[in-house]
């Protein structure tokens, strides 16, 4: 197997590499959320065509530029997971998390940059937010899909099972399927870190934010639905039938 | 594949083939043509909804802007992909100058470069007038760059410097790793300006490319629209500059860690 440089070196690609994901997916949310604001139009077919392109887009580049330094998890649950399947080890896996929420933080006070403090408002910068559903429907659903996220990862990326090159654009096509049918319910975040630095800079901004929620849905669903799956297809699939 | 490859040779060393096809002139005529289809079809595509939705008097919808995103991003796409064997087009002056700063492009040949790319987009952009029109002017500004009334200079500065820096990251990666520059850098730059304009448009256009905003700016100014070139350099041309080069500039000192770790195992 080719080398891995310094861990230092991929936490900062992690970093920034879910800075990126932060400020397109969720400021491209944002972008449209205001868009249909000022104009009155009701767009949300399209605008939800849109928050999962751009969700899924960025994904696939995100994979195809770091994808040979970090492995671009981009997402504590996915780091977990691959911990729990020994593919990282726990002291990787701290330093990965450390940096996806600096990451994250980043990406979310970029959009402010970006958009000024109208951000904070009405589109609340894309924080989760549970529509229609109970906070257990909402934990079971980001389960699901992060379950389903990191199944394609760790078929395409460790155990290349994917045609060689194909594991960014499987990834980032994942991501945009899993957020077209998420998002009306939840906002498919299946990401902690997507979850939590939208929540805390509005919590900072003085913006109530129902923690309990985060915690159950966007937090414990998403880490035990990457861990389940990632067990439950290494029992599938064991280590040693694997390609790697 | 490979007898044909053995056939070309035929007509040639190897070496003079790889020559030719990088000689100056040739890659100047390449980046000029494609830059021409990129303004006409992108621009275009802005040029005629700007003009469609002013005829019912709306502005540009979210539906108006994934249609530009794609085309944007599907055109960048299809020049990277068949510009391949004159080692790929840039189709953007941050790109060029962001290579050239990290040593992937020789700074010898930036300045015909930027000219090719000029001349290309200023001729995308008059040919975008003589299919649509005096309206594709005045009201469409032939796709050029319009600054949002609600965005102020600061957030101009930030959507264009760093969705240029985004944009370079797929772009620097391909120059530096042979599997990524078969095809999946041009794929998922031009897939990255798809979100980048669905994201950034409303704002600023998300020209995120100097020579993009320069080719109608510099033809409706004869339509006598006021054009503000101090904050059209600033925005359109520093910014995105200033985000490629620092993209390329991050991007090639990972990338050059990974080279180091390889080497020694």
């Amino acid at each position: 197997m080719t080398a891995k440089p310094s861990l230092g070196v991929r936490c900062l690609a992690e970093l920034i590499g879910t800075c990126i994901l932060l400020f397109v997916a969720n400021g491209a949310a944002v972008s449209v959320a205001l868009l249909s604001h000022t104009s009155g139009q009701t767009t949300f077919v399209v605008d939800l065509l849109i928050v999962g392109l751009a969700a899924g887009l960025t994904r696939f580049g995100l994979v195809i530029v770091f994808g040979s330094i970090s492995g671009a998890h981009v997402n504590p649950a996915v780091t977990l997971s691959f911990v729990t399947i020994r593919q990282l080890s726990p002291r990787d896996a701290a330093g990965y998390i450390g940096a996806q929420i600096v990451g994250a933080l980043l990406g979310v006070l970029l959009i402010i940059a970006l958009f000024g403090n109208v951000a904070l408002g009405a589109p609340r910068l894309d924080a989760p937010m549970l529509s229609n559903v109970s906070t257990v429907q909402g934990a079971a659903i980001e389960a699901l899909g992060t379950g389903i996220l990191v199944v394609v990862m760790i078929t395409t990326m460790v155990d290349a099972a994917a045609p060689e090159g194909w594991a960014g654009l499987t990834i980032g096509l994942a991501l945009a399927s899993i957020n077209l049918f998420m998002w009306p319910s939840t906002r498919a975040m299946v990401n902690p870190a997507r979850a939590f630095a939208p929540d805390l800079v509005l919590w900072t901004a003085g913006v109530p934010v129902q923690w309990g929620i985060f915690a159950a849905v966007y937090l414990v669903g998403p880490l035990v639905g990457g861990i389940v799956a990632a067990l439950g297809y290494r029992y599938v699939v064991p280590r040693e039938v694997a390609k790697q | 594949m490979q007898e044909t490859q053995q056939g070309s040779i035929q007509d040639g060393q190897p070496r003079d083939r790889a020559r030719i096809r990088r000689s100056m002139p040739r890659q100047l005529v390449a980046e000029a043509s494609a830059m021409f289809l990129y303004v006409l079809a992108a621009g275009g595509a802005i040029a005629f909804l700007r003009v469609h939705a002013s005829a019912s008097e709306q502005t540009l919808s979210s539906a108006a802007w994934l249609f530009i995103g794609i085309v944007h991003g599907l055109t960048l796409f299809v020049a990277g992909i068949v510009s391949t064997d004159l080692s790929g087009v840039h189709l953007n002056p941050a790109v060029t100058v962001g290579l050239a700063s990290v040593g992937k492009y020789s700074w010898r040949r930036v300045p015909a470069q930027l000219g090719a790319q000029a001349a290309g987009a200023v001729a995308g952009a008059a040919t975008i007038l003589l299919i649509y029109g005096r309206p594709a002017a005045t009201i469409g500004q032939l796709g050029g760059p319009i600054i949002s009334s609600n965005t102020t200079f600061f957030q101009a500065l930030v959507g264009e410097g760093l969705g240029t820096l985004i944009l370079m990251l797929p772009q620097a990666a391909g120059a530096r790793d042979k599997r990524l520059s078969q095809g999946w850098s041009s794929l998922a730059a031009g897939l990255m300006v798809v979100a980048l304009t669905m994201e950034i448009g409303p704002s600023t256009t998300a020209m995120i490319n100097p020579a993009r905003a320069f080719g109608p700016e510099i033809i409706i100014v004869f339509f006598g629209l006021p054009v503000n070139w101090g904050i059209f350099v600033a925005v359109f041309v520093l910014a995105p500059v200033l985000g490629a080069v620092a993209g390329a500039k991050v991007l090639g000192w990972i990338y050059g860690t990974l080279k180091e770790a390889n080497a020694t195992g």
